[in-house]
């Protein structure tokens, strides 16, 4: 129980002295989830809208294969990944392997399921007469878009929510494709992971509550934006 | 004529929601389409509006052939076109702005959308909620902004899928006039559906009525269902369950089918003696209405029938509210459905 305290209380000093080093690893960390939640929405928004309301053959398969995919682990998914950024892959001339952008890729293909399961979900319950009122006032495809997008805001912000919080607490891929270089693609778990290894018990405890509070600073407003979507 | 409809089938899986073999429907007139729920009047108004596609047939508007297959050209009619729906939705943001939207779409100069939003709040007596959320209004005033916003389009059309069903009396009024407003005075083609008759007979130029997807010549307030036995007697049952034995002409066959009798092809007995060949039903009359040009009288024959009577002929005759009388059937009258 000591033992615990000590950690807590030596991890508070560490984040009330702004560790360098600590700093440096939340930022990247929140650098690469920041990035790849955008590039996954920004694919997946779209996505998962055009399935919602276009019915083609194969629909039930491609919403089957998303919603599989949301159960992906994060080391199939940095395997996969490695796959194509390490020196023998396509993308190997890029020499992605081992850089802050090699994460990137890689939460982005984790997370672009995961956006796209629930934008698709969140637009797909929204009454069908937002779509007729505005195709009756004469949007056009973008404009249709961004009317529902705007209505079904409040299930979109969730899926945010969501695929934010997946991707600040993972591991696998940040190791599998970052390497934990220290000072250029440590990450907050990836950190903390190695000091467990190491016995450093200190900075393991001050990264898991700085991760912690930033998950519950990011939560708190994203549910901002959501109750003013309701009102 | 504006909109030409021939065999035009719309259906959802085995079903036929809507089987017109023929309608048109003329530029700047008010049309109503009747009938019962399920008669298919919404998926009507929304191909008209070009919202739902056919599943085939064919569609005329302005003379030219609707192309269901081009997104773009679809686009551009349906900005001729407005529909308001019977529950309609508005945008989850102020009042303002929900009849700003088609005037943005329109990509019309702020200053001049400004003006104009404030002159259909006005119109429709919404001055006081133009800041209020759209998504908190009631029923009647959700349909007044409704209607706004689709004024807003300047459509040559606008189809309103039972604009009063959500209101009260004293904006149903005001809503009514607002339908002869824009038609009288702005030449706008108004279709509306309707349970009401009295609101067609005071609002429309031409009633169509629609009858499980199909138009139906009479009127359908004389619908019921007719089970003839193998003996060839028929009985009408109405839907309170109610049932009469009547002699149907034309038809033997047994089993259970619907039938439209046109109020037009009803006569009260001292005004057309000859009934050699018509059925004579024996009843009391328990309403009188005055429509345009003609009384609608209200028939107990032990289901009740509506019988339309020529003014000057209701005049002439000695028909009065609880008076006993024969309606006469012409075989003409009936339309099996």
């Amino acid at each position: 129980m000591e033992f615990l305290s000590d950690s807590i209380a030596s991890a508070c000093r560490l984040i009330w002295d702004l560790d360098p080093e600590l700093l440096a690893i939340v930022v990247l960390s929140l650098e690469v989830s920041c990035l790849s939640t955008a590039l996954a929405g920004i694919a997946g928004v779209p996505a998962g809208i055009l399935i919602a309301l276009n019915d083609f053959p194969g629909k039930r398969l491609c919403i089957t294969i998303c919603n599989t995919l949301l159960a992906l682990p994060t080391v199939v998914v940095g395997l996969f990944a490695y796959a194509f950024i390490s020196r023998k892959g396509v993308l190997g001339a890029y020499d992605l392997l081992y850089t802050p952008a090699a994460i990137v890729i890689g939460q982005t293909i984790l997370l672009f399921p995961v956006i796209t399961t629930f934008v698709l979900s969140a637009v797909a319950r929204l009454d069908d007469r937002y779509r007729k009122t505005a195709l009756t006032l004469g949007a056009g495809p973008v404009r249709l878009a961004g009317t529902i997008i705007r209505e079904s805001r409040f299930g979109i912000v969730a899926a945010f929510i969501l695929a934010f919080g997946r991707v600040i607490a993972e591991v696998g891929i940040s190791m599998m494709l970052g390497g934990n270089v220290k000072g250029y693609t440590r990450t907050i778990t990836t950190a903390m992971a190695l000091e467990y290894d190491k016995g450093e018990f200190t900075l393991s405890v001050a990264l898991g509550m700085v991760l912690l509070a930033v998950s519950f600073s990011v939560n708190i407003l994203f549910h901002a934006i959501q109750g003013r979507s309701r009102i | 004529m504006l909109y030409q409809i021939s065999d035009l089938i719309r259906t959802a899986g085995p079903r036929k929601i809507l089987d017109i073999s023929d309608l048109m429907l003329e530029k700047g007139r008010i049309t109503a389409i009747m009938g019962p729920n399920g008669a298919g009047k919404t998926t009507l108004l929304e191909t008209l509006a070009f919202l739902e596609t056919p599943s085939s047939g064919n569609m005329l508007f302005d003379n030219a052939p609707v192309p269901w297959s081009s997104s773009r050209a679809l686009r551009r009619l349906r900005r001729r076109v407005v529909l308001v729906q019977q529950h309609p939705i508005l945008f989850t943001t102020t009042v303002f702005k929900n009849i700003e939207y088609p005037l943005a779409v329109r990509k019309t100069p702020a200053s001049i959308r400004h003006k104009r939003v404030e002159e259909l709040l006005d119109i429709v007596d919404m001055k006081p909620f133009r800041s209020s959320k759209a998504h908190r209004l009631s029923g009647g005033e959700t349909q007044r902004v409704a209607i706004a916003r689709a004024l807003a389009c300047n459509p040559e059309v606008v189809l309103l899928d039972e604009p009063t069903a959500n209101v009260d009396r004293e904006h149903e009024g005001q809503i009514e006039g607002l339908i002869e407003t824009i038609n009288h005075t702005r030449g706008i083609t108004v279709v509306f559906a309707s349970h009401n008759l009295d609101q067609s007979a005071r609002l429309a130029d031409r009633t169509v009525f629609l009858h499980q997807g199909r138009v139906i010549q009479a009127a359908y307030e004389n619908v019921f269902r007719a089970e003839i036995t193998p003996e060839g007697k028929a009985a009408l049952i109405g839907e309170s369950g109610r049932r009469i034995a009547i002699h149907l002409p034309g038809r033997s066959s047994p089993g259970s089918r619907y039938i439209a009798i046109d109020p037009r092809a009803l006569k009260i007995a001292d005004q057309t003696p000859d009934a050699a060949s018509h059925t004579e039903l024996q009843g009391k009359v328990v309403e009188l209405r005055l429509e345009k040009g003609r009384v609608s009288a209200l028939v107990d024959v032990g289901l009740l029938l509506t019988v339309w009577v020529d003014e000057s002929a209701f005049r002439e005759s000695n028909i009065r509210i609880g008076g006993a009388v024969s309606v006469v059937l012409a075989p003409s009258g009936i339309e099996w459905l």
